[in-house]
């Protein structure tokens, strides 16, 4: 089977450990969304994969067997550099029959290969163009053209739409998804944008201070995020900090009083005094009748944006503390108000 | 087994197998060479008068001073004219204007020759308009002739690197300091200049080491009364066989070369620091006020009569008779004639060689072949051992520019020392003289491919890789692909350094074997029309050398530039 295991890796950066300990795998017809703030090295974990670096140590397992010692030009994996890479001496279509030729490819047969990758990323009309006269997002599907020409057995891409705007980013990730789909082939992708990694990954994999703090499908990661660093970077704020008082019933005193009980969640083991934070959702705050099953918050109205169907209000609470919640109908500033807590729709960080 | 192992290792690390050659090259063509006027200098003690090289350097110093000053004089307003102004015929200017520059020095001493010299176009016509019988016009052997030269040949650097670092400097700044309040001029001193002291302080000191370094000119304009260190190392070496006194000379030479290149070195370095390159031409516009006009026109009839006109002269010169020959036609013709021309095929009992003139031109031709082949070989493999490892930097590049530093004269000096009377000497050793000049031509090769190998994206030959390409065929089909461009025009650098070359070349070339400024100059001592014309035929064939290999230097790298 087509799967593609990382074990183990290790990677010093200037006399500093960049991977420390690295280990995921990924299997044919899925996409693995690699994410991790910049300089977190996962630009380098594609690179070693490919085999243009290596790695001090650990193992890549393809199909079962180390791939370690196979040059680059070997390994029959697609990269698309974040760059792109385009040889700028060559054109458009020569681009593209660059890999195709290397691998001794027929020469009848050349022109439609190519014709074929052109027409997957809609470039038909490019075939003869320079590729300097082209413009940043029509070079990105020239490159994405190039690295799937040769049908490698797995594709990895660095941060392809980094250097695009933002329209034609969104564009450009929803023609990606469709195609990484379509081809079928185990593709791992490295992005720093959470929404891009939500839109594209069918998995994710997290990469901070050198390992990968946690990995799973899309949904799990964002139900369920492993600690506060990852809920952080996964863009979700309403953090509210406290400490475990007891842990059957899971207890957390904060600024606001002690809440709970709350649902353990990620197989992590939490003990009593240690720092947590409690991770609310943005829909779970709400003033309603029935009695909340973790307990209630004072606060106050801080702020309150339209944003277009709903309110995004932002409240103090406690001391220094703040919340935010989504209402149907705008509420004044200075309002005080009593928000009820679910259980359900919190969950506990440790650090 | 495991020594072998360490051994090819640390060999592999050190980048030896890349720069080794070069250097061995380095070691035998320039090091010994050097070694070799020490060892005459304090072997055959005696003719040392440490008194007389003082006049000598006084005068060089003295004369590159006042050079560089004049050329900064007249170069800043065509720098200013070039980087801000659009012109009908801007670009065929700065061709014409760049051509002195490339010229062999011996080209510009017979241009001048041509125009204001005693048979030169100017002596003609007032002799025509007067009837007088001498030449009204002294230019030749006088102090003028060398300073009008030296600014004639240097100017071009100063538009160049000047020019260059103006049009790049972001017209958004000056526009900035006018909006904020400052007047034009104050804009200049307190936006502008602070930015262009470095390109134009690095400019002025490689002028300097120009003027410094001078030969050809002084020899063949200034005459015996006019010696620079250059000069005197000639006379004491050729004429006085002096060899002790040349070899001090050579020493104050170099180590007053070597001081001025590490000026320049350090001038050279961040440069391109405050300077925001954006879209070409963004910066310049049409001429609009009356006085903008006028200045950008005072600039092209002046770079137009420096530049040009004696390059005219010399041409027409060639091709036009207006005196008898003494003793060769009996009677005075005057006309167009290809005489001259022909004449370089006969081989004549009077004439200076007793072989063909037209030989020293297929010489000259093939050790500037020789010349590019190597130096372009050479300073590949040097460019790649500096960016691979850029621990060899350090040391390898003041190694390497050690002999553009040593000025010709000591490094042809040295040459003709070091090997007289061995298997490398002149007369057993054909290519010592392309050797020579591959050690003057190495660093401007490495100049031209070094910047663009360490600009190319590592990510290109990374791709190649990953797309199925061998190391050898990923440096085939991308690297070399994309230097091929930067090797061409270090090449052609080459090629037109070897063609001109004259310091080092009169100590090695052979009397019989002569290339074509060595002819030149032998032709221009002699007396009568036909040599005088000859060395105006043979100067205008170099003149067209190297007019075509400019401008395919011009479009390569407009080529080149416009790729990125």
């Amino acid at each position: 089977m087509d799967r593609l295991e990382i074990i183990d890796l290790h990677k010093m950066y200037e006399g500093a450990p960049l991977l420390d300990g690295v280990s995921f795998y990924v299997v044919a017809g899925e996409t693995l969304c690699l994410l991790g703030s910049s300089g977190s090295g996962k630009s380098t974990i594609l690179r070693i994969i490919a085999g243009i670096e290596t790695q001090d140590a650990g193992s890549i397992l393809w199909r079962g067997k180390d791939v370690s010692a196979v040059p680059a030009h070997r390994r029959g994996f697609g990269l698309m550099f974040q760059d792109y890479a385009l040889f700028p001496h060559l054109n458009v279509s020569e681009n593209i029959a660059f890999g195709l030729r290397m691998q001794h490819a027929a020469k009848d047969q050349l022109g439609a290969r190519v014709f074929e990758a052109l027409e997957r990323v809609n470039m038909t009309a490019f075939a003869s163009r320079r590729v300097t006269d082209l413009s940043g997002g029509e070079q990105q599907r020239v490159a994405l053209a190039r690295a799937l020409a040769p049908r490698p057995q797995l594709l990895m891409l660095d941060e392809p739409l980094a250097a695009l705007d933002r329209s034609l980013r969104v564009e450009l990730q929803e023609d990606l998804r469709e195609l990484l789909h379509q081809t079928g082939i185990p593709a791992i992708y490295v992005t720093h944008d959470q929404e891009e990694a939500i839109l594209l990954g069918d998995r994710l994999a997290l990469l901070h201070n050198g390992r990968i703090v946690q990995s799973g499908l899309t949904e799990e990661v964002y139900r369920q995020p492993a600690n506060t660093w990852v809920a952080r970077f996964l863009g979700m704020t309403n953090l509210l900090e406290g400490r475990v008082v007891s842990v059957n019933p899971l207890m957390v005193q904060t600024a606001c009083g002690t809440l709970g009980p709350f649902v353990p969640g990620y197989p992590s083991l939490l003990s009593p005094g240690q720092v947590v934070h409690l991770l609310v959702r943005l829909d779970g705050l709400f003033s309603g009748e029935h009695q909340p099953s973790a307990g209630s918050i004072n606060g106050e109205v801080t702020e309150c944006r339209f944003m277009g169907d709903h309110y995004r209000v932002r409240m103090k609470v406690g001391e220094c503390a703040s919340l935010e919640c989504f209402t149907a109908s705008p509420l004044v500033l200075g309002k005080a108000l009593e928000l009820r807590l679910n259980a359900e729709d919190v969950v506990v960080l440790p650090e | 087994m495991r020594f072998w192992q360490e051994l090819t290792r640390s060999v592999k690390q050190s980048g030896v197998l890349l720069w080794g050659a070069p250097l061995a090259l380095l070691a035998v063509f320039f090091f010994i060479p050097m070694a070799a006027i020490l060892n005459v200098m304090f072997a055959q003690s005696g003719d040392i008068v440490f008194s007389d090289s003082l006049r000598p350097l006084g005068f060089t110093v003295f004369q590159a001073l006042l050079s560089t000053l004049l050329t900064l004089l007249l170069g800043l307003p065509a720098a200013y004219v070039f980087a801000r102004f659009d012109f009908t015929g801007k670009r065929g200017l700065r061709m014409l204007t760049m051509l002195p520059f490339v010229l062999p020095t011996v080209v510009t001493a017979v241009a001048f020759n041509a125009l204001l010299g005693p048979r030169g176009w100017v002596n003609l016509l007032m002799m025509k308009l007067t009837g007088a019988q001498a030449p009204p016009i002294n230019f030749l052997n006088t102090f003028t002739a060398i300073l009008v030269a030296h600014v004639f040949y240097n100017i071009a650097i100063i538009i160049r690197v000047v020019g260059n670092a103006w049009s790049q400097l972001d017209p958004r700044l000056e526009n900035s300091a006018r909006v904020l309040g400052a007047s034009p001029w104050r804009a200049f001193i307190e936006v502008v200049y602070p930015l262009l002291r470095r390109p134009i302080l690095s400019a002025a000191l490689l002028v300097f080491l120009f003027d410094f370094t001078s030969f050809g000119v002084i020899l063949m304009l200034g005459g015996a009364g006019f010696s620079t260190l250059e000069v005197a190392i000639y006379t004491q070496a050729l004429h006085n066989l002096n060899l002790p006194m040349a070899g001090l000379l050579s020493l104050i030479q170099l180590a007053c070369t070597v001081i001025i290149l590490l000026l320049y070195g350090w001038s050279s370095q961040g440069n391109d620091v405050p300077l925001f390159p954006r879209l070409s031409g963004e910066g310049t516009r049409k001429p609009r006020s009356a006085v903008e006009k006028g200045t950008v026109a005072l600039m092209v009839i002046i770079l137009f009569t420096l530049q040009v006109l004696p390059l005219f002269a010399l041409v027409s010169r060639s091709l036009v008779r207006l005196e008898g020959e003494r003793g060769q036609r009996g009677k005075v013709q005057s006309g167009l004639t290809m005489d001259y021309y022909r004449e370089l095929f006969v081989n004549r009992q009077q004439s200076v060689f007793y072989v063909p003139p037209s030989r020293a031109v297929i010489n000259s031709m093939s050790y500037a072949g020789i010349t590019m082949l190597l130096s372009v070989g050479a300073g590949t493999l040097l460019a790649y051992a500096m960016v691979k490892r850029p621990a060899t930097r350090r040391w390898l590049d003041p190694l390497v520019m050690l002999p553009f530093g040593a000025s010709s004269v000591t490094l042809g000096l040295g040459l003709l020392i070091a090997f007289s009377g061995s298997m490398l000497s002149r007369a057993s050793f054909p290519w010592l003289v392309p050797l020579a000049h591959s050690l003057i031509a190495i660093p401007f090769v490495l100049r031209t491919v070094q910047p663009a190998l360490s600009a190319m994206p590592k990510s290109l030959c990374q791709s190649a890789a990953v797309l199925g390409a061998s190391p050898a065929r990923a440096w085939w089909e991308v690297e070399m692909r994309l230097l091929s461009r930067p090797l061409l025009v270090g090449g052609l650098f080459a090629f037109t350094i070897s063609i001109g070359e004259f310091g080092a070349t009169t100590f090695i070339a052979r009397p019989d074997n002569p290339t074509v400024p060595v002819a030149i100059f032998r032709y221009l001592a002699q007396p009568g029309g036909l040599n005088y014309g000859q060395a105006m035929a043979m100067a205008t064939i170099l003149i067209v050398i190297c007019a075509v290999s400019i401008g395919l230097l011009e479009s390569l790298s407009r080529a080149i530039n416009g790729s990125e």
